[in-house]
Protein backbone atom coordinates (compact mmCIF):
# COMPACT_ATOMS: atom_id res chain seq x y z
CA UNK A 1 0.00 0.00 0.00
CA UNK A 2 1.47 3.37 -0.91
CA UNK A 3 -0.11 6.53 0.56
CA UNK A 4 1.11 10.17 0.13
CA UNK A 5 -0.23 12.21 3.14
CA UNK A 6 1.04 15.53 4.08
CA UNK A 7 -1.43 15.99 7.12
CA UNK A 8 0.71 12.54 8.96
CA UNK A 9 3.99 13.65 7.74
CA UNK A 10 4.45 17.12 8.72
CA UNK A 11 1.97 18.10 11.83
CA UNK A 12 5.10 18.93 13.82
CA UNK A 13 5.11 16.62 16.75
CA UNK A 14 6.99 13.26 15.27
CA UNK A 15 7.54 12.28 11.58
CA UNK A 16 4.78 9.71 11.48
CA UNK A 17 5.93 6.12 10.04
CA UNK A 18 3.63 3.81 8.74
CA UNK A 19 4.03 0.24 7.85
CA UNK A 20 2.41 -2.81 7.66
CA UNK A 21 3.48 -5.49 10.59
CA UNK A 22 3.41 -9.24 10.39
CA UNK A 23 1.70 -9.82 13.89
CA UNK A 24 0.03 -8.13 16.05
CA UNK A 25 0.53 -8.43 20.06
CA UNK A 26 -1.62 -10.49 21.84
CA UNK A 27 -5.30 -9.27 21.40
CA UNK A 28 -6.63 -7.62 25.09
CA UNK A 29 -10.10 -8.44 26.49
CA UNK A 30 -11.26 -4.77 28.12
CA UNK A 31 -12.16 -2.21 25.01
CA UNK A 32 -11.87 1.33 26.13
CA UNK A 33 -14.70 2.15 22.65
CA UNK A 34 -16.58 0.44 20.93
CA UNK A 35 -18.22 2.34 17.92
CA UNK A 36 -21.84 2.40 17.73
CA UNK A 37 -21.78 2.04 13.98
CA UNK A 38 -21.50 -1.59 13.12
CA UNK A 39 -19.56 -3.59 10.72
CA UNK A 40 -20.31 -7.44 10.11
CA UNK A 41 -22.89 -7.84 13.26
CA UNK A 42 -19.58 -6.39 15.40
CA UNK A 43 -18.52 -2.61 16.26
CA UNK A 44 -16.61 -1.13 13.10
CA UNK A 45 -14.14 0.17 15.75
CA UNK A 46 -13.28 -0.90 19.16
CA UNK A 47 -10.33 0.37 21.14
CA UNK A 48 -8.01 -0.76 23.73
CA UNK A 49 -4.21 -0.46 24.91
CA UNK A 50 -2.74 2.83 27.20
CA UNK A 51 -1.93 6.75 25.21
CA UNK A 52 1.29 4.76 24.60
CA UNK A 53 -0.05 2.62 22.44
CA UNK A 54 -3.96 2.65 21.19
CA UNK A 55 -4.84 -1.25 19.29
CA UNK A 56 -7.97 0.40 16.90
CA UNK A 57 -9.40 -2.98 16.10
CA UNK A 58 -11.67 -2.91 12.88
CA UNK A 59 -12.90 -6.63 13.31
CA UNK A 60 -12.80 -8.13 10.06
CA UNK A 61 -10.25 -5.62 8.60
CA UNK A 62 -7.41 -4.74 10.16
CA UNK A 63 -5.74 -4.04 13.30
CA UNK A 64 -3.79 -0.36 13.75
CA UNK A 65 -1.25 0.11 16.57
CA UNK A 66 -1.05 3.62 17.20
CA UNK A 67 1.62 5.41 19.02
CA UNK A 68 2.90 9.13 18.84
CA UNK A 69 5.38 8.37 16.07
CA UNK A 70 4.05 5.13 14.44
CA UNK A 71 0.97 3.61 13.26
CA UNK A 72 1.22 -0.47 12.28
CA UNK A 73 -1.53 -2.09 11.04
CA UNK A 74 -2.11 -5.85 10.65
CA UNK A 75 -5.03 -6.63 7.88
CA UNK A 76 -7.24 -9.18 8.48
CA UNK A 77 -6.94 -12.21 6.05
CA UNK A 78 -8.51 -11.57 3.06
CA UNK A 79 -9.45 -7.96 3.54
CA UNK A 80 -10.12 -5.26 1.29
CA UNK A 81 -7.13 -3.24 1.17
CA UNK A 82 -9.07 -0.06 -0.11
CA UNK A 83 -11.29 -0.46 2.94
CA UNK A 84 -7.96 -0.31 5.13
CA UNK A 85 -6.72 2.85 3.41
CA UNK A 86 -9.68 4.46 3.76
CA UNK A 87 -9.65 3.63 7.51
CA UNK A 88 -6.15 4.86 7.63
CA UNK A 89 -7.15 8.31 6.08
CA UNK A 90 -10.15 8.75 8.23
CA UNK A 91 -10.89 7.28 11.68
CA UNK A 92 -6.95 6.46 12.37
CA UNK A 93 -5.56 9.27 10.78
CA UNK A 94 -8.00 11.35 12.87
CA UNK A 95 -7.48 9.49 16.26
CA UNK A 96 -3.67 9.80 16.02
CA UNK A 97 -3.58 13.38 15.18
CA UNK A 98 -5.59 13.75 18.73
CA UNK A 99 -3.41 11.65 20.44
CA UNK A 100 -1.14 14.02 19.30
CA UNK A 101 -2.58 16.85 20.53
CA UNK A 102 -4.02 18.03 17.25
CA UNK A 103 -8.02 18.81 16.57
CA UNK A 104 -9.13 16.25 14.07
CA UNK A 105 -12.46 18.47 12.40
CA UNK A 106 -14.59 16.59 9.43
CA UNK A 107 -14.00 19.02 7.34
CA UNK A 108 -12.63 20.37 3.99
CA UNK A 109 -10.38 23.29 3.41
CA UNK A 110 -9.03 25.20 0.47
CA UNK A 111 -7.00 28.24 0.34
CA UNK A 112 -8.00 31.52 -0.37
CA UNK A 113 -4.93 33.91 -1.04
CA UNK A 114 -2.97 33.41 1.71
CA UNK A 115 -5.02 31.51 4.26
CA UNK A 116 -7.25 28.72 4.48
CA UNK A 117 -11.05 28.44 4.76
CA UNK A 118 -12.62 25.65 6.08
CA UNK A 119 -16.09 23.95 5.57
CA UNK A 120 -17.73 22.09 8.54
CA UNK A 121 -19.83 19.72 8.17
CA UNK A 122 -20.82 16.07 8.18
CA UNK A 123 -20.92 12.91 5.76
CA UNK A 124 -23.26 14.16 2.90
CA UNK A 125 -23.59 17.88 4.22
CA UNK A 126 -22.03 19.63 1.21
CA UNK A 127 -18.15 20.57 2.48
CA UNK A 128 -16.48 18.31 -0.62
CA UNK A 129 -18.58 19.47 -3.34
CA UNK A 130 -18.13 23.18 -2.01
CA UNK A 131 -14.17 22.66 -1.96
CA UNK A 132 -14.69 20.92 -5.69
CA UNK A 133 -16.44 24.00 -6.83
CA UNK A 134 -13.59 26.20 -5.26
CA UNK A 135 -10.98 23.98 -7.18
CA UNK A 136 -12.66 24.79 -10.62
CA UNK A 137 -12.05 28.47 -9.58
CA UNK A 138 -8.05 27.76 -9.22
CA UNK A 139 -7.97 27.93 -5.26
CA UNK A 140 -6.43 24.98 -4.12
CA UNK A 141 -7.39 22.28 -1.80
CA UNK A 142 -5.69 21.84 1.45
CA UNK A 143 -7.36 19.09 3.31
CA UNK A 144 -10.46 16.88 2.32
CA UNK A 145 -13.02 15.34 4.68
CA UNK A 146 -10.16 15.66 7.51
CA UNK A 147 -8.78 18.79 8.81
CA UNK A 148 -5.71 18.87 11.45
CA UNK A 149 -5.90 22.09 13.18
CA UNK A 150 -2.95 22.65 15.08
CA UNK A 151 -3.83 25.07 18.20
CA UNK A 152 -0.98 26.86 20.49
CA UNK A 153 0.31 29.93 21.73
CA UNK A 154 1.31 31.17 18.46
CA UNK A 155 -2.11 30.89 16.82
CA UNK A 156 -4.78 28.05 14.96
CA UNK A 157 -2.71 26.33 11.91
CA UNK A 158 -4.38 23.88 9.31
CA UNK A 159 -2.41 21.05 8.20
CA UNK A 160 -2.59 20.03 4.41
CA UNK A 161 -4.29 16.22 4.15
CA UNK A 162 -3.85 14.42 0.91
CA UNK A 163 -4.18 15.69 -2.69
CA UNK A 164 -7.98 13.65 -3.70
CA UNK A 165 -11.56 14.54 -2.98
CA UNK A 166 -14.17 11.96 -2.85
CA UNK A 167 -17.26 12.69 -4.51
CA UNK A 168 -20.17 10.54 -5.29
CA UNK A 169 -20.37 10.21 -9.50
CA UNK A 170 -23.22 12.57 -9.95
CA UNK A 171 -21.00 15.56 -8.11
CA UNK A 172 -18.76 14.09 -10.12
CA UNK A 173 -19.78 14.49 -13.15
CA UNK A 174 -19.88 18.15 -12.28
CA UNK A 175 -16.16 19.23 -12.43
CA UNK A 176 -14.62 15.99 -14.56
CA UNK A 177 -15.51 14.86 -18.07
CA UNK A 178 -14.53 11.22 -18.05
CA UNK A 179 -15.32 9.85 -14.12
CA UNK A 180 -15.64 6.07 -15.45
CA UNK A 181 -11.89 5.19 -15.05
CA UNK A 182 -11.56 6.93 -11.38
CA UNK A 183 -11.63 4.33 -8.62
CA UNK A 184 -13.92 4.26 -6.09
CA UNK A 185 -13.51 4.93 -2.55
CA UNK A 186 -13.58 1.16 -1.60
CA UNK A 187 -14.16 -1.34 -3.73
CA UNK A 188 -18.05 -1.79 -2.50
CA UNK A 189 -18.37 2.19 -2.42
CA UNK A 190 -19.95 4.13 -4.96
CA UNK A 191 -17.87 7.52 -4.72
CA UNK A 192 -15.00 8.08 -6.84
CA UNK A 193 -11.46 9.23 -5.77
CA UNK A 194 -10.74 12.23 -7.46
CA UNK A 195 -6.86 12.88 -7.56
CA UNK A 196 -6.17 16.37 -7.23
CA UNK A 197 -3.32 18.58 -8.38
CA UNK A 198 -2.18 16.14 -11.35
CA UNK A 199 -2.85 16.53 -15.02
CA UNK A 200 -7.13 15.69 -13.97
CA UNK A 201 -8.64 18.47 -11.55
CA UNK A 202 -7.40 21.05 -9.53
CA UNK A 203 -4.23 22.21 -7.54
CA UNK A 204 -3.33 21.09 -3.49
CA UNK A 205 -1.65 23.66 -1.29
CA UNK A 206 1.20 20.98 0.62
CA UNK A 207 2.11 23.91 3.42
CA UNK A 208 0.37 24.74 6.75
CA UNK A 209 -1.78 27.88 6.41
CA UNK A 210 -3.63 29.82 9.14
CA UNK A 211 -7.32 30.01 8.84
CA UNK A 212 -9.40 32.67 8.19
CA UNK A 213 -12.57 31.67 8.72
CA UNK A 214 -14.79 28.51 9.27
CA UNK A 215 -18.24 28.29 7.47
CA UNK A 216 -21.09 25.21 8.21
CA UNK A 217 -22.46 24.95 5.69
CA UNK A 218 -26.54 24.48 5.92
CA UNK A 219 -28.77 23.55 2.91
CA UNK A 220 -32.03 24.35 2.76
CA UNK A 221 -34.44 23.09 -0.19
CA UNK A 222 -35.90 26.54 -0.78
CA UNK A 223 -35.00 27.53 -4.22
CA UNK A 224 -33.26 30.52 -4.46
CA UNK A 225 -32.10 31.43 -1.90
CA UNK A 226 -29.08 33.96 -1.78
CA UNK A 227 -26.79 32.59 -0.49
CA UNK A 228 -25.78 34.39 3.06
CA UNK A 229 -23.27 34.26 5.75
CA UNK A 230 -23.96 34.35 9.88
CA UNK A 231 -21.38 34.77 12.35
CA UNK A 232 -22.13 32.69 15.16
CA UNK A 233 -21.44 33.68 18.97
CA UNK A 234 -18.28 31.80 20.20
CA UNK A 235 -20.59 29.63 22.74
CA UNK A 236 -22.17 28.40 19.21
CA UNK A 237 -19.35 28.46 17.28
CA UNK A 238 -17.52 26.02 20.08
CA UNK A 239 -20.88 23.84 19.91
CA UNK A 240 -20.60 23.42 16.11
CA UNK A 241 -16.90 22.79 16.43
CA UNK A 242 -17.22 20.17 18.86
CA UNK A 243 -20.26 18.38 16.80
CA UNK A 244 -18.29 18.83 13.84
CA UNK A 245 -14.63 17.14 15.45
CA UNK A 246 -14.30 13.91 13.30
CA UNK A 247 -13.63 11.41 16.21
CA UNK A 248 -15.61 13.02 19.33
CA UNK A 249 -17.15 9.75 20.34
CA UNK A 250 -13.46 8.05 20.58
CA UNK A 251 -11.52 10.31 21.89
CA UNK A 252 -13.89 11.18 24.76
CA UNK A 253 -14.21 7.85 25.79
CA UNK A 254 -10.76 7.76 25.97
CA UNK A 255 -10.34 10.83 28.30
CA UNK A 256 -9.44 13.24 25.94
CA UNK A 257 -12.12 15.61 25.86
CA UNK A 258 -11.19 18.22 28.23
CA UNK A 259 -8.28 18.90 26.21
CA UNK A 260 -10.18 18.65 23.03
CA UNK A 261 -12.44 20.80 24.42
CA UNK A 262 -10.01 23.56 25.68
CA UNK A 263 -8.49 23.47 21.96
CA UNK A 264 -12.02 24.08 20.15
CA UNK A 265 -12.75 26.62 22.47
CA UNK A 266 -9.49 28.47 21.69
CA UNK A 267 -10.42 28.00 17.91
CA UNK A 268 -14.08 29.01 18.61
CA UNK A 269 -11.98 32.71 19.91
CA UNK A 270 -9.39 33.39 17.69
CA UNK A 271 -11.46 31.79 14.30
CA UNK A 272 -14.55 33.22 12.91
CA UNK A 273 -17.25 30.47 12.28
CA UNK A 274 -20.40 31.48 10.11
CA UNK A 275 -23.19 29.78 9.05
CA UNK A 276 -23.10 29.34 5.73
CA UNK A 277 -26.96 28.93 4.34
CA UNK A 278 -27.82 28.30 0.81
CA UNK A 279 -30.23 26.39 -1.78
CA UNK A 280 -29.22 22.82 -2.62
CA UNK A 281 -28.14 22.18 -5.80
CA UNK A 282 -25.51 22.39 -8.21
CA UNK A 283 -26.80 25.43 -9.91
CA UNK A 284 -26.40 27.03 -6.83
CA UNK A 285 -22.60 26.48 -6.08
CA UNK A 286 -21.75 29.14 -8.37
CA UNK A 287 -23.25 31.47 -6.38
CA UNK A 288 -22.39 30.27 -2.64
CA UNK A 289 -18.71 30.81 -3.64
CA UNK A 290 -19.17 34.30 -4.64
CA UNK A 291 -20.78 34.72 -1.28
CA UNK A 292 -18.22 33.52 0.53
CA UNK A 293 -15.39 35.06 -1.44
CA UNK A 294 -17.57 38.58 -0.83
CA UNK A 295 -17.57 37.80 3.01
CA UNK A 296 -13.66 36.96 3.13
CA UNK A 297 -13.03 40.63 1.57
CA UNK A 298 -15.24 42.12 3.87
CA UNK A 299 -13.68 41.17 6.95
CA UNK A 300 -10.39 41.12 5.82
CA UNK B 1 -34.19 33.20 51.58
CA UNK B 2 -32.31 30.40 49.18
CA UNK B 3 -32.09 27.04 50.46
CA UNK B 4 -30.01 23.63 49.56
CA UNK B 5 -26.96 22.75 47.83
CA UNK B 6 -26.51 21.33 44.21
CA UNK B 7 -23.72 20.04 42.89
CA UNK B 8 -23.00 19.44 39.31
CA UNK B 9 -23.69 15.65 37.91
CA UNK B 10 -19.77 13.96 37.17
CA UNK B 11 -18.63 14.03 34.01
CA UNK B 12 -19.85 17.78 32.52
CA UNK B 13 -17.36 20.01 31.23
CA UNK B 14 -17.53 23.44 31.81
CA UNK B 15 -15.48 25.84 29.04
CA UNK B 16 -14.98 29.23 28.99
CA UNK B 17 -15.13 30.76 25.66
CA UNK B 18 -14.87 34.48 24.89
CA UNK B 19 -17.02 35.90 27.41
CA UNK B 20 -19.29 33.16 27.76
CA UNK B 21 -19.63 29.86 29.57
CA UNK B 22 -20.84 26.82 28.14
CA UNK B 23 -21.82 23.60 29.64
CA UNK B 24 -20.78 20.48 27.44
CA UNK B 25 -23.12 17.27 28.60
CA UNK B 26 -21.02 14.58 26.58
CA UNK B 27 -23.80 11.88 27.93
CA UNK B 28 -26.08 13.59 25.64
CA UNK B 29 -24.04 15.54 23.38
CA UNK B 30 -26.20 19.09 24.37
CA UNK B 31 -24.84 22.17 25.04
CA UNK B 32 -25.69 25.29 27.05
CA UNK B 33 -24.94 28.69 26.75
CA UNK B 34 -24.62 31.14 29.56
CA UNK B 35 -24.07 34.49 30.58
CA UNK B 36 -21.88 36.42 32.75
CA UNK B 37 -23.81 36.17 36.15
CA UNK B 38 -25.19 32.45 35.13
CA UNK B 39 -21.66 31.23 34.36
CA UNK B 40 -20.48 32.84 37.80
CA UNK B 41 -23.36 30.95 39.47
CA UNK B 42 -22.16 27.76 38.02
CA UNK B 43 -18.23 28.18 39.19
CA UNK B 44 -19.76 29.07 42.75
CA UNK B 45 -21.75 25.58 42.95
CA UNK B 46 -19.02 24.13 41.36
CA UNK B 47 -16.77 25.47 44.28
CA UNK B 48 -19.43 23.46 46.90
CA UNK B 49 -21.11 26.76 47.48
CA UNK B 50 -25.29 26.28 48.62
CA UNK B 51 -27.60 28.39 47.29
CA UNK B 52 -27.58 31.16 50.05
CA UNK B 53 -23.70 31.39 50.28
CA UNK B 54 -24.25 31.93 46.35
CA UNK B 55 -26.30 34.30 46.70
CA UNK B 56 -24.36 36.42 49.16
CA UNK B 57 -21.52 36.35 47.22
CA UNK B 58 -23.45 37.87 43.97
CA UNK B 59 -25.21 40.74 45.73
CA UNK B 60 -20.96 42.21 46.82
CA UNK B 61 -19.87 41.48 43.10
CA UNK B 62 -22.67 42.63 41.17
CA UNK B 63 -25.17 45.90 40.94
CA UNK B 64 -28.63 44.05 41.86
CA UNK B 65 -30.96 43.07 44.47
CA UNK B 66 -31.68 40.35 46.36
CA UNK B 67 -35.45 39.41 45.05
CA UNK B 68 -34.66 39.68 41.51
CA UNK B 69 -31.40 37.74 41.72
CA UNK B 70 -32.57 34.97 44.32
CA UNK B 71 -35.38 34.38 41.45
CA UNK B 72 -32.85 34.44 38.92
CA UNK B 73 -30.88 32.14 40.43
CA UNK B 74 -33.59 29.45 41.48
CA UNK B 75 -34.89 29.96 37.89
CA UNK B 76 -31.44 29.00 36.71
CA UNK B 77 -31.03 25.84 39.29
CA UNK B 78 -34.58 24.79 37.76
CA UNK B 79 -33.50 24.58 34.36
CA UNK B 80 -30.00 22.85 35.08
CA UNK B 81 -32.11 20.30 37.39
CA UNK B 82 -34.43 19.92 34.29
CA UNK B 83 -31.67 19.24 32.06
CA UNK B 84 -30.25 16.72 34.73
CA UNK B 85 -26.99 18.89 35.15
CA UNK B 86 -27.26 19.62 38.43
CA UNK B 87 -28.91 17.51 41.30
CA UNK B 88 -30.10 18.52 44.99
CA UNK B 89 -27.45 17.12 47.10
CA UNK B 90 -28.58 18.34 50.71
Amino acid sequence: MRFRSFMLAGTGPSQLRFHRAGTGAARPTAWRYASDARHGGEPLLRICGSDDELLLNFPQIADFYVTRDCIRYVPARNADETFIELLFLGPVAALWLELNGIVALHASAVVVGDSAIAFLQHSGGGKSTLAASFLRRRIALLSDDVLAVSVTPKGVQCMPGYPQLRLAPAIARQFIDDIDALPPVHSSAEKKCIPVGGREFGSFCDAPSPISCIYVPQRTSKRRRPPAAHALTPSQALRELVRGSFVANAADALGWQSRRVRNLAKVAEVVPVKQLSYSSGMCYLDAVCDAVLRDLNATR
Amino acid sequence: MLRGTYKLVPNILLQRVADEMVILDPANGQYYGLNDSGARIIMLLSDGQDLASIARQMLEEYDVERAPLERDIQKLIGELTRHGLVTHSA
